[in-house]
């Protein structure tokens, strides 16, 4: 990654703004995406470039992937500088988004479940705090890169109500359920405890200095108190101290306080909070605490029947913003004017509270996205990944580059091994988005659209080489590159072959056989040398057809005559090899086994609980993967398919929509609901991974910004 | 002004109010109603996204990987166990009688040492024909010599206070020993007996486990949602935590007019209230950890959620927890941890799995069918989770281990590496059975061998009765559908550290042991009588149908044989002094409702609660018994002797200094 890059969204909000604004520009040309264009003439440099003014809005190169929330955002915290934010979704993934313009993916924090954090810049970094679902305390740092490492942690023991990194990044205040008040170092020492009698502090607001802070203390019901407290740097050596400042300051509102209806001012001096509501207005309190004087009055134009959640923009302006769409109010504290500002979006997830408000800037959970708002230039964008549930996925022959492609979007082409960061994207039709991607060579690629819609792309320049297309439909491909042949399997049981070259399509041969399963043969069978393809029948009758047969164009009455009964007694196959082996699973009395029949000669093994769904064999021969299915959750296991040994297994989640080997047998690919792996196929091991995919800024959020599927993302496993 | 008195614990999740005794008997039985219906209906199981989770049902994806993990790679010594396997027979430390017994293969005693009563847990050295026994009140670690067909105590290693888990490291060195009372990790050098290390932990710590490469181990503990990951792979062990506890609420029922665009993830205003536990779970019971194969760590556990998420529509017929009746508030569970292997970086992978076991607690792999096998203590059950360190982990066999000498109560498994058979510890009977199944089906185990009676118990018959209750889950006559036992909350008649929403009430979890005997009045109001009323209506609370006279005379002589809590080393005795000093003196008052051998007067004062009057509670093992209060609003001694709880005006307190409060809070963790 470009240290001038990353940087570059580190360096604050005007900075920041300037990023995020070519990133707008880049997302006013995403539009573009959608509708075809030439590509790059420079591979090397792919065409995600930042200043293309083509690429998508992550034009930064990842040195690690971003991961997308695979569940609605429920919690979101920002750093006092606006600059990065942190969110927790609905499954407990935690992410770090590096930049609020659109220039960084969120990263992923490896905490399950966190019940409070924050977040502030740190140099080149960042400092992650946050209080893990046990109670206890993790403190993170996060380089320049992206890596993330765990620096210190506070025991669960003593449980904490929260933990505040202090603008800096150097030093938190740890909030522990006895009421104590601690000061810790990034490695989570501690440099200060601060306790006082009858001083019982639920929660913390800090100033934008470091320094000042203050502590809010419950009474009964919703009432509470407001403590000014500062960090004090002690000259006599004896390191920073903690101090109460002035006296405590009540308030009584209508319901209990949270982060979103209790805030403090950057400077410290003023404290409001969302008092009660008036008729069909709400009063606000503003706590003076620099002056001990009674509580001012503010109202805001929010409907009593909406709870308003407050962010401070500067000192005495305050976004008083709602959770069900309407309008946002900039509030004048010093005159009490209101004055109309975009609004976040509406949220019936997290009804309101996954939000916060630093130097200006609005970060509000919108699904999977985050919408992020400033106030000040009155801009916003939503930030996220257009979808992360990939359809298909297909791996060069030689293994240098993998393609992936999802429903909604165009394919992304990513290399593998020394093309590892180079990244290349092909349109789809504008609406239609990709079911299926299969590589004829390292230059060539098959791309199948959802209406049926079949393209042959040079995909490093982006053209279109020849297209065909089948109507709709599609249960299944089948590519074998090496012979030039594809295989479309369509539910109503006709399958068609293509002949594919790098000039174009040939086909489609129409085979109308009523099978419901079928698959290509690189070499034939013994008993059907010549043939090309094979299919199943619902009567178990297996035909084979060679490429020169259908060429000829057969007659129906000929190709039902064709065919091999399987016998009583045998297994239908759930595939069928190079080789000619048949793969299956059967019942032997109460004991599932797998099974391979070479022309005779049975192996099994004993499968493990649950159900195989489908078996791959590699395209050599040599290895199979089955997919297993218990309860709710799938895994791949592959084997050897003379010895049927396991090789590995990998979990995939819930659900996977492809599983294909490269033509090499050198890797195993997944698409999966929730993002795509590449393994090595000798190990099991992820090389490459990606679970989001096209991470834009956009005006607004796309649908699938609420396509959470409440299962952990294949990234975080 | 109520007089001055300092309120601590009392008894509620077991030993709870009656005072809305009358009421609740007439709405309860509606609720029964309905709950036998529906019980009925759906065979017995929970509903509402509770349903029986079956032996084992994984939330998340596997940890695990392909290969099967070289045979034997896990020697059974890498964590304590009640049990082990050697030279065929095997060897048992009974913690009733505190003997320790060496058996034949077919379960026949063949000698006996006794070690102390309490003994907890031993591992055996093979190597070097020899075990290592946690003496739990004699403070040591008993060296026995298993030459010659003998048990012979050869050594004996001081610990500290309250000896429990033990760990044999891979190259028999080190010993890992856990401490209950002065909750510390130690490290011992077998050769000398010598501390090498020593780790401060938190409450109730238990079981202790060293990865099969010895770079890491893992502690667990009753009372904290976490497990403590050691990093031993240096000369300064480092410890970090993994957490068992969920990290999202439930969420309520959004009702109202503001919560219908309020703020808050829940929906409900006490979902936001940093101060409510309405909707949390958390981890419980976490009694022991055994690593299977490629470094995985599975840490059977309890999750309870003692505030269910009901919104506004608790009512005064609300179940434990305040829920509806229908989702059950505790449930079990298995976590299954996937570390780095030595030498790699990486973050821990985690999976749980639910399980239908009751409180389980013992396990025991076997590294030659990668197959682990864990036992429910409060539903005498087996199962044998085949794969266990695969992407194709899944349940084997379930058996239930139970017959005419009643029932089990399972606290230690083993595994015979000759044959792959299962030795189970039944620690009510005293006895051994050995079982004879196959991983790779569902088929039920061969029943081999059940020993005979392998030791005397300490206790009367009716104790003995008692204990069983005690423990037993799946009872209907106990708790609604039996989800939950006496020990769900009170683990060796412990605390469960959690508070309990109750009829709009948030109770405390109290100490039973040592707070029995001569304590009465019971419950935090003191509207109890005596304990076998208290037992009575506590069942009552609790939703079962009903336990008879007997066993209630059976539940109360088995709690009032429980010896208190072990307290913590003292390390200042003249801090101590001085804190009983204050204790007793005018300055603060305390002993003017805190005195006696239970430090209680019996009596009850009305503190300006939601209860009428709260009972002055015993103070005994106070160390072990936070929270305090009875709402649980003091985490800490020094929180509640500083006033920082809902509980105010008892006592002198607000004139304590910190080096008084310091003195108080030592003398206080003597009791």
């Amino acid at each position: 990654m470009s240290g001038d890059h990353f940087a570059r969204a580190l360096v604050g909000r005007v900075a920041s703004f300037m990023a995020g604004a070519l990133a707008l520009v880049a997302v006013s040309n995403l539009g573009a995406c959608h509708t075809p264009r030439e590509g790059t003439d420079k591979p090397s440099e792919g065409t995600a470039g930042p200043n293309d003014g083509q690429g998508p809005a992550s034009g930064v190169p990842y040195s690690r992937p971003g991961v997308a929330h695979t569940s609605n955002i429920d919690m979101v915290a920002i750093s006092s500088d606006g600059a990065a934010a942190l969110s927790r979704d609905q499954i407990g993934g935690t992410r770090l988004w590096p930049a609020l313009d659109g220039s960084r993916e969120p990263l992923p924090i490896p905490v399950q479940g966190p019940q409070q954090f924050s977040v502030q810049p740190r140099g080149d970094g960042f400092t992650v705090a946050v209080v893990d679902s046990a109670g206890g305390a993790k403190i993170f740092d996060v380089d320049e890169q992206g890596e993330v490492a765990e620096l210190g942690a506070l025991a669960p023991f003593q449980p904490l109500f929260g933990i505040y990194v202090l603008p800096g990044g150097e030093r938190a205040l740890a909030l522990f359920r006895d009421h104590s008040i601690r000061l810790v170092d990034r490695t989570a020492q501690e440099l200060f405890r601060f306790e006082e009698s009858r001083f019982r502090p639920t929660s913390l607001r800090l100033g934008a200095d470091g320094k000042r802070f203050v502590a809010l203390t419950r009474g009964n019901g919703n009432e509470f108190e407001v403590q000014s407290m500062r960090v004090v740097e002690d000259d006599g050596g004896e390191g920073p101290r903690l101090r109460l400042h002035g006296a405590a300051r009540p308030a009584t509102p209508s319901q209990v306080a949270t982060e979103t209806t209790a805030v403090l001012s950057p400077d410290a001096t003023r404290f409001v909070v969302v008092d009660r509501p008036t008729n069909n207005e709400w009063e606000l309190a503003v706590i003076d605490l620099a002056e001990k004087v009674e509580a001012k009055k503010v109202t805001v134009r929010v409907p009593a029947h909406v709870v308003p959640n407050l962010g401070f923009v500067s000192n005495d302006h305050l976004l008083v913003s709602t959770a069900e769409g309407s309008l946002s109010w900039l509030v004048d504290l010093d005159d009490g004017s209101n004055h109309p500002r975009a609004s976040a979006p509406q949220d019936f997830v997290t009804q309101g509270r996954a939000q916060a408000v630093g130097a200006g800037i609005q970060a509000a959970a919108h699904g999977s996205w985050l919408y992020v708002h400033d106030v000040d230039d009155r801009s916003h964008r939503y930030l996220g990944y257009r979808d992360f549930q990939t359809q298909s996925v297909g791996i060069s022959p030689k293994g240098q580059w993998v393609a992936w492609a999802y429903m909604s979007g165009p394919i992304f082409v990513e290399g593998l091994g020394d093309n590892e960061g180079e990244r290349f994207e092909i349109n789809s039709e504008p609406g239609v988005g990709t079911l299926k991607v299969r590589f004829l060579d390292e230059e060539h690629l098959v791309s199948i659209s959802n209406m049926g819609g079949i393209l042959l792309h040079r995909w490093r320049d982006g053209t279109h080489v020849d297209a065909a297309g089948i109507q709709g439909g599609i249960r299944a491909l089948h590519f074998e590159p090496s012979l030039g042949v594809m295989l479309i399997e369509r539910h109503n049981n006709d399958a068609r072959l293509f002949e594919v070259s790098t000039e174009g399509f040939a086909g489609p041969y129409i085979v109308a056989d009523q099978a419901f399963r079928s698959g290509l043969l690189a070499e034939g069978t013994k008993r059907h040398p010549e043939a090309i393809m094979w299919t199943l029948d619902s009567a178990n009758k297996l035909r084979h057809y060679g490429l020169e047969e259908l060429r000829g164009d057969p007659s129906q009455t000929d190709v039902m005559a064709k065919g091999d009964a399987i016998l009583p007694g045998k297994v239908a196959p759930l595939a069928i090899d190079r080789d000619g082996r048949h793969y299956g699973v059967r019942w032997n009395g109460s004991t599932m086994e797998l099974f391979v029949d070479a022309d005779g000669e049975v192996k099994t093994k004993v499968a493990a609980s649950g159900d195989i769904s489908g078996i791959v064999p590699s395209p050599s021969g040599k290895a199979f993967l089955a997919i297993h299915q218990r309860g709710q959750s799938t895994s791949l296991s592959a084997h050897d398919s003379t010895s049927l040994e396991e090789r590995w297994s990998f979990s995939t989640g819930v659900f996977h929509n492809e599983l294909v080997w490269s033509p090499d047998d050198r890797f195993v690919a997944v698409a999966a609901s929730t993002g795509a792996v590449v393994l090595d196929a000798e190990t099991g091991k992820p090389v490459h991974r990606r679970c989001g995919i096209e991470f834009v800024a956009l005006g607004a959020a796309p649908a699938t910004a609420f396509n959470g599927l409440n299962l952990k993302s294949m990234c975080e496993q | 002004m109520p007089r001055a008195h300092l309120t601590v614990t009392a008894l509620s999740c077991l030993i709870a109010t009656s005072a809305w005794g009358i009421a609740e008997a007439r709405s309860k039985s509606i609720v029964q109603q309905r709950e036998v219906e529906v019980f009925q209906e759906f065979d017995g199981r929970f509903m509402g996204g509770q349903v029986d989770p079956g032996p084992f049902t994984l939330a998340d994806s596997p940890v695990g990987e392909g290969q099967a993990p070289a045979s034997n790679a896990v020697p059974a010594s890498l964590h304590g166990s009640t049990i082990a396997v050697y030279r065929s027979g095997a060897v048992v430390i009974d913690p009733d009688s505190g003997m320790l017994v060496r058996t034949d293969a077919q379960g026949n005693k063949v000698t006996e040492l006794a070690v102390g009563p309490g003994a907890a847990q031993l591992v055996v050295d093979d190597a070097n024909e020899r075990l290592f026994v946690t003496d739990r009140t004699g403070d040591r670690i008993v060296v026995v010599s298993l030459a010659k067909g003998e048990l012979t105590q050869v050594d004996a290693f001081s610990t500290k206070a309250e000896p429990f888990g033990l760990a044999l490291s891979p190259d028999g060195r080190t010993l890992l020993v856990t401490t209950v009372a002065d909750r510390t990790l130690t490290a011992f050098n077998v050769g000398t007996g010598m501390p090498e290390w020593n780790l401060e932990l938190g409450p109730e710590p238990r079981g202790v486990a060293i990865s099969p490469q010895g770079h890491e181990a893992m502690v667990t503990f009753l009372t904290t949602g976490a497990v403590a990951r050691v990093d031993l792979s240096t000369s300064t062990p480092r410890m970090s935590f993994m957490t068992l506890d969920p990290g999202t609420r439930t969420a309520s029922p959004q009702v109202g007019l503001h919560n219908s665009f309020g703020n808050g993830s829940g929906g409900t205003p006490s979902a936001l209230d940093p101060m409510s536990d309405e909707g949390k779970s958390f981890a419980r019971n976490a009694f022991g950890v055994a690593y299977v194969g490629h470094n995985i760590a599975v840490v059977p556990h309890q999750l309870s959620t003692p505030h269910l998420a009901s919104g506004d529509f608790e009512s005064e017929a609300s179940g434990y927890g305040g829920g509806n009746g229908f989702t059950s508030p505790i449930n079990h569970r298995l976590a299954f941890f996937a570390t780095p292997e030595a030498g790699d970086s990486g973050s821990v992978r985690t999976a749980m799995a639910a399980t239908n076991l009751h409180q389980p607690r013992a396990l025991a792999y076997d590294g030659n069918s990668d197959t682990l096998y864990v036992a429910g203590f409060g539903s005498d059950n087996v199962l044998a989770v085949a794969d266990v360190s695969q992407a194709s982990v899944h349940a084997s066999w379930q058996h239930k281990v139970a017959d005419t000498h009643g029932a089990c109560g399972p606290d230690g498994l083993a595994v015979d590496p000759s044959n792959g058979q299962v030795l189970v510890y039944c620690s009510l009977t005293r006895r051994v059975v050995r079982l004879a199944g196959d991983p790779a089906t569902n088929a039920a185990p061969v029943l081999v061998s059940h020993s005979g009676e392998l030791a005397d118990s300490r206790l009367s018959a009716e104790a003995q009765r008692g204990r069983e209750l005690f423990r037993r889950g799946n009872a209907q006559e106990i708790s609604t559908f039996g989800a939950m036992a006496c020990a769900s909350c009170h683990a060796e008649t412990r605390a469960d550290g959690l508070s309990w929403r109750l009829q709009g009430s948030n109770l405390q979890t109290p100490l039973l042991g040592g707070r029995i005997a001569g304590a009465h009045p019971f419950k935090w109001d003191g509207k109890d009588p005596d304990i076998r009323s208290s037992l009575t209506n506590t069942v009552q609370r609790l939703g079962g149908f009903g336990i008879n006279v007997t066993q209630a005379d059976e539940l109360a002589a088995f709690l009032e044989s429980v010896e208190p809590p072990r307290a913590p080393s003292v390390e200042d005795p003249m801090a101590v002094a001085r804190g009983k000093e204050l204790f007793e003196s005018d300055v603060t008052g305390c002993a003017s409702c805190h005195y006696g051998p239970l430090f209680t007067d019996q009596q009850q004062y009305d503190l300006d609660t939601n209860l009428s009057d709260v009972d002055t509670p015993s103070l005994v093992g106070l160390a072990t018994s936070a929270p305090y209060y009875h709402d649980g609003s003091a985490r800490t001694l020094e929180a509640l002797l500083r006033g920082n709880a809902s509980i105010h005006g008892m006592g002198q307190i607000a004139t304590l200094t910190d080096p008084q409060i310091d003195d108080l809070v030592q003398y206080l963790e003597t009791l």
